[in-house]
């Protein structure tokens, strides 16, 4: 199934050269790790979701990937279905995933979705309507002192209110860093 | 610290406390080694032989610090003396249980202290190569080791021939992908293989067949970070913090409906009253609350309550009450809280992680799931509460690994104290609580 997305900037389609080829360095670096090529599928999935525009594997690359960790197609997607941080489906640019866990829905996670939601006109697990943004429930993502919590892309943004929102979803819109949020 | 007179107590797993977690930095090796950082790995590999390094271990008496609580020198003694191949050791760094943040600040600030631990470990049970899993989650965790694993080779303290001994060893980062299961340590090791996280039928256990079928040891981050301070510091050292039967350090994970949510590093043993109300840890209940209840291990673990605020936090105390120490994750519950909406929010994580291989925790779970969500809508019929026990009862020790069990420990100690608040839920046709706390400012 394809869903189609209207995207704006959208990134430059990676080279059409067969992965093994095309990072080649990197999956010689990842197998060095292990005795078994199995072993490196999970580093392999990342390497593929973060480079490709919808954020995302493929059916192809979920074939390139058997062949290189000597596993069949549906034990690759055996691995993208069981583990909650890959995707098979499109995602927006930054993943918001969001923790309501416990700890977190005692200090107001359930609002920080409903505001989340509100905001980017999405519900959960939908793509913005400039392909941006994503909004994904996750469970407890160990920073329970500082709730309530999301983790954009691979950056923990903490002790969230709505005006911190609004400035984290404001920088990103505007292509702008939020490394220093904390 | 009151009860157990430790009152000169210096935190040393996370040098000084942590109380927020997020750090400036993370300790570099040469600051580390100015601390008497690696002496310990030094002094092993030119004076111990590996039988020597696993009895003092034992002598420590350092507790599995991941929630068994099972000493690690036995577990290290279980591995064959004789070689006849690899051995592993893995780091379980999936710290995933609710409410546990206690290993971040150890491996985003000390990520040193683990990993003399490993070297160490892997010394003692003659392993050549060491996995580090840590979650997927923990981008900052991910990117501090793999700085100070790399630190390592350029020093000669990792590669071939450390310190011109004759002893070689790799340490390697796995970066899991968001399973909650993959914390169980053979789920743990399927996963390293390249597998679902599925646990694993024992026996055979890990220390004869383990990662690729190999004698293996799995331990948690603090428990070898807790190596590293025994090892630099002496066993007596360790032996003088904490209780008789749980020495050394531990770090609290505080989190919920408390004035100061945090980690707070203390001897095992402190009260349970201690940490929530004593000013220099939890600092008493937020908005002048009264306490309710809290989870004092972790969400897996049953519930204490207000009677119960005098519990011994070591390894024993917990038992008896019928809980469990498990992974020091303490969240706590205010009186405002439901608990019917607080088991429900559980009980949808532990359906959302069981691993699908068990009929009695993948169908258990759900059932509970959805009983829960129709109590807590005042939808629920007369004898659901009962049909819950029900299912506790019929779930734990049913299953290959333990989240099935885990899944009751929202209900088991819940439901008799505060049945007459589930039972609201259906007399009244709806959750008598007023719900404050999913205000989002």
């Amino acid at each position: 199934m394809t869903l189609q997305i209207h995207r704006k900037g959208e990134a430059a389609r990676p080279s059409s050269a067969p992965l093994a080829q095309r990072k080649a360095i990197e999956i010689e670096k990842i197998m060095k790790k292990y005795p078994i090529r199995r072993s490196a599928v999970m580093d392999l999935l990342f390497l593929v979701q973060e480079e490709h525009p919808e954020g995302r594997i493929t059916p192809e690359a979920t074939e390139e990937i058997g062949e290189i960790c000597e596993m069949t197609p549906a034990e690759v997607a055996q691995m993208i279905t069981f583990y909650t941080m890959y995707h098979r489906e499109p995602v927006g640019t930054h993943v918001f995933w969001v923790c309501g866990t416990l700890p977190c829905a005692l200090s107001g996670a359930d609002g920080l979705f409903e505001y989340l939601k509100e905001k980017l006109g999405v519900g959960l697990d939908e793509v913005t309507e400039d392909g941006l943004f994503t909004i994904k429930r996750m469970e407890c993502l160990g920073a329970c002192s500082e709730a309530p919590l999301v983790l954009a892309g691979k950056k923990m943004v903490t002790k969230l209110t709505r005006a911190k929102v609004d400035e984290m979803i404001d920088r990103l819109r505007g292509k702008k860093s939020i490394e220093d949020m904390t | 610290m009151s009860e157990n007179g430790n009152s000169t107590f210096e935190p040393a797993l996370s040098e000084g406390m942590v109380g927020v977690i997020r750090c400036g930095g993370s300790e570099k090796l040469a600051d580390y080694r100015a601390k008497g950082g690696y002496e310990g790995v030094k002094r092993v590999l030119e004076e111990l032989p590996p039988a020597e390094v696993i009895e003092q271990v034992k002598e420590a008496c350092i507790r599995g610090r991941g929630g068994a609580g099972f000493p690690a020198g036995v577990k290290w003694g279980f591995i064959p003396k004789e070689k006849k191949g690899p051995h592993y050791v893995c780091v379980n760094a999936d710290e995933s249980e609710p409410g546990t943040f206690g290993n971040r600040p150890i491996m985003e600030q000390r990520p040193h202290l683990l990993l003399e631990g490993t070297i160490i470990c892997a010394y003692a049970v003659q392993a050549e190569t060491a996995y580090i899993y840590i979650r997927g989650e923990y981008y900052d965790c991910i990117a501090q080791v793999q700085a100070a694993i790399d630190e390592l080779y350029a020093a000669g303290l990792l590669g071939k021939r450390i310190l011109n001994t004759d002893f070689s060893l790799d340490i390697h980062v796995h970066s899991g992908a968001g399973a909650y299961i993959c914390g169980e340590e053979t789920a743990l090791l399927e996963s390293i293989e390249g597998k679902r996280g599925y646990p694993r039928l024992r026996p055979p256990f890990p220390a004869i067949e383990g990662l690729y079928r190999r004698p293996t040891v799995i331990n948690n981050v603090e428990t070898l970070a807790c190596v590293s301070l025994v090892f630099q510091k002496g066993v007596e050292w360790f032996k003088s913090i904490g209780t008789e039967k749980s020495p050394g350090p531990k770090v609290y994970s505080i989190s919920g409906c408390v004035r100061k949510p945090g980690n707070y590093e203390a001897p095992l043993g402190v009260t349970l009253r201690d940490l929530l109300y004593e000013e220099k840890f939890g600092g008493g209940i937020r908005d002048g609350n009264k306490f309710k209840a809290c989870t004092p291990g972790g969400t897996s673990v049953p519930m204490l309550f207000e009677d119960e605020l005098g519990c011994v936090m070591d390894y024993e105390g917990p038992r008896e009450y019928g809980t469990f120490l498990g992974s020091t994750g303490i969240v706590v519950m205010d009186e405002t809280i439901c608990m019917t909406w607080a088991a429900l929010n559980l009980m949808h994580f532990y359906w959302d992680e069981s691993c699908g291989q068990c009929t009695p925790c993948r169908e258990g779970t759900g059932w509970m799931y959805k009983i829960l969500t129709r109590l807590e809508r005042g939808q629920g019929e007369p004898g659901e509460i009962e049909l819950l026990e029900n299912i506790c009862k019929n779930i734990a020790g049913r299953s290959i690994c333990a989240l099935g069990e885990f899944a009751t420990g929202s209900l088991v100690r819940t439901i008799p104290r505060f049945r007459e608040e589930f039972q609201a839920h259906i007399d009244g046709k709806c959750c008598p609580f007023e719900k404050k706390y999913t205000e989002f400012a």
